[in-house]
């Protein structure tokens, strides 16, 4: 009985794990293949993930979501940090009206975030740009620093703080001497959480990326459209091994501190 | 209230939050009134009028109540719900195994969800492709004589869908299914309870906060769905998030693209809430 209950789970465990990475695998086998997107793959070679070098818009894509996800993670991360502090210190009633509205970019859908941005930005007649790709881009991830340091303020002792500042030390040298360094575990899962978020962006970049900012993701889109040939699948595949590394360093270092999970 | 406002503390709490609401402020809620504003403009009218003209257009054509509206509407809700049925289960049979395998499962969950989205969403075409596993898999066998069409349909942007929204189903019913005790079902089971009635009665119940929050959080993702019905629906499937985006961009409807996104707004909100009344209704009323 309690042995086939366990075949049961087991059966179960690896058709929904089957079902969620199945499809990644295939296309990481796919990307070895000579000629067609095939699977199994018909031959053997490298030679699409030499190509990715050759291909100068993906590298330069690539350049741009990175310059990007760097921007955004450091603006939405500072915002965020500020944010929670200030947070809470904040008591009464005023406190959950204000939370609520510092959160609300995650209850809204992102088109409508990115919507709104590009109707403002174009009935004002302003080119779309960098910036307003990164404010953009920093709207939809701020929340998640945020809650990610609040749940770790909230079990932060304060008097640590009072401690240092009863000895004399300035506020600034408080908050990089004994703040900072106690809520680190959820700040640096943050700043990986929202470069992955801004990084892998597409709903939001599609709108306001212009011509002159196309980022990594839109790129890939816009090849698939004309060529669909093992390339895009050693480029994806770069992509996800780029992937499951961060999240294997955010897991691994921060654990349950990074397990913020991300909409 | 106003003791407290003027206090050393809320002074410097006020401080520190400003920069995140000033960036939010000119970044999210004015744009985001604007629309809305927008949305009640004609665009073709010279001077400034309020009218319903874009929601009556909208409403009083069947191509985007039944052709947009509607399959966005009827997809996202299938979606969710064959997402809470496969996340549940995967759920459930991961808190039964040991510690660390179970941090290993969550990592392997995990993973799709840091990858991005046109990137899992190719996976999918290669998967239902004419060349893909699955029609390999149907021709090998004898069931179909030749490759046939799974992509560029309302099926492949489900199945789409649901592969994408999974994830967040199963983590989130996770972090709730773990904190349910074992020993409630084993003693259900102990006085007599068979294990379908145990689990039904016992641990179905105590689950249901957990199907909420992740109802909710699928059904945001899969209304505001946009990589997957542009990939899997080849242009032929239209979505709501598409439409506004395209009546934004191409058309140049800047109006009609307010109401399209607005009327996706007000229609994400209602299912959420409709979603959560009637869970609520059926669930956690007084016969449990």
């Amino acid at each position: 009985m309690a042995h086939r209950n366990q075949i049961a789970r087991n059966v179960v465990l690896v058709l929904f794990l089957g079902f969620l990475l199945l499809p990644l695998l295939v296309l990481v086998a796919v990307s070895v293949n000579p000629q067609v997107m095939a699977f199994p793959p018909r031959g053997f070679s490298l030679k699409w993930y030499a190509e990715i070098f050759r291909k100068e818009e993906f590298l330069s894509a690539a350049y741009s979501s990175f310059i990007l996800a760097l921007a955004t993670s450091a603006l939405s991360v500072v915002l965020g940090v500020l944010a929670a502090l200030g947070m809470r210190k904040l008591k009464g009633r005023a406190s959950g009206v204000v939370l609520a509205m510092l959160q609300s970019p995650l209850f809204f859908p992102a088109v409508i975030v990115a919507l709104a941005a590009f109707q403002i930005i174009t009935t004002m007649g302003i080119e779309v740009s960098f910036f307003a790709l990164l404010m953009a881009h920093v709207v939809v991830t701020m929340p998640y620093p945020l809650r990610n340091v609040l749940a770790q303020l909230a079990n932060f002792d304060s008097r640590l703080e009072e401690a240092a500042m009863s000895l004399g030390a300035k506020p600034i040298t408080v908050f990089f001497r004994i703040t900072l360094p106690l809520i680190r575990a959820s700040v640096i899962p943050a700043f990986l959480l929202v470069f992955v978020l801004s990084w892998n962006n597409y709903t939001v970049s599609i709108f306001l990326a212009g011509t002159n900012w196309v980022t990594l993701p839109l790129q890939l889109r816009a090849y698939l459209q004309y060529e669909y040939e093992p390339f895009v699948a050693a480029m994806s595949t770069v992509l996800i091994i780029f992937s499951a590394f961060l999240l294997f360093v955010s897991e691994r270092f921060f654990g349950a501190a990074s397990r913020g999970q991300s909409k | 209230m106003s003791a407290v406002a003027h206090s050393q503390p809320s002074r410097s709490a006020a401080l520190l939050v400003l920069p995140a609401y000033v960036v939010l402020t000119l970044c999210f809620f004015i744009p985001l009134i604007w629309i809305g504003v927008q949305s009640l403009t004609d665009a073709r009218a010279t001077e400034f009028t309020l009218s319903l003209s874009n929601y009556a257009r909208f409403f009083s054509d069947s191509h985007y109540v039944a052709g947009l509206l509607w399959r966005t509407v009827w997809l996202s809700c299938a979606a969710t719900l064959l997402s809470l049925i496969i996340g549940y289960a995967g759920a459930y049979f991961v808190t039964r195994l040991g510690e660390r395998t179970q941090s290993t499962m969550l990592f392997l969950v995990m993973c799709p969800l840091w990858v991005n989205l046109v990137v899992r969403t190719l996976s999918l075409m290669v998967i239902l492709g004419r060349d893909g596993v699955v029609n390999g898999f149907l021709v090998a066998t004898g069931i179909v004589p030749k490759p046939i069409q799974l992509l560029y349909n309302d099926w492949a942007v489900l199945f789409g869908m649901v592969q994408m929204s999974t994830p967040f189903v199963f983590l989130t019913l996770y972090g709730v299914l773990k904190q349910i005790p074992n020993e409630l079902t084993s003693a259900a089971l102990t006085v007599g309870a068979t294990p379908l009635r145990a689990f039904a009665r016992v641990f179905l119940p105590l689950s249901i906060p957990g199907l909420i929050a992740a109802g909710v959080l699928a059904l945001g993702i899969n209304m505001e769905s946009f990589v997957v019905p542009i990939l899997l629906g080849g242009g032929r499937v239209t979505f709501m998030s598409v439409a506004a985006y395209e009546m934004a961009t191409v058309s140049n409807n800047l109006p009609f693209a307010a109401a399209i996104g607005m009327i996706l707004l007000a229609t994400t909100f209602l299912a959420i809430f409709l979603y959560q009344w009637a869970m609520k209704k059926v669930f956690l009323s007084s016969h449990y």
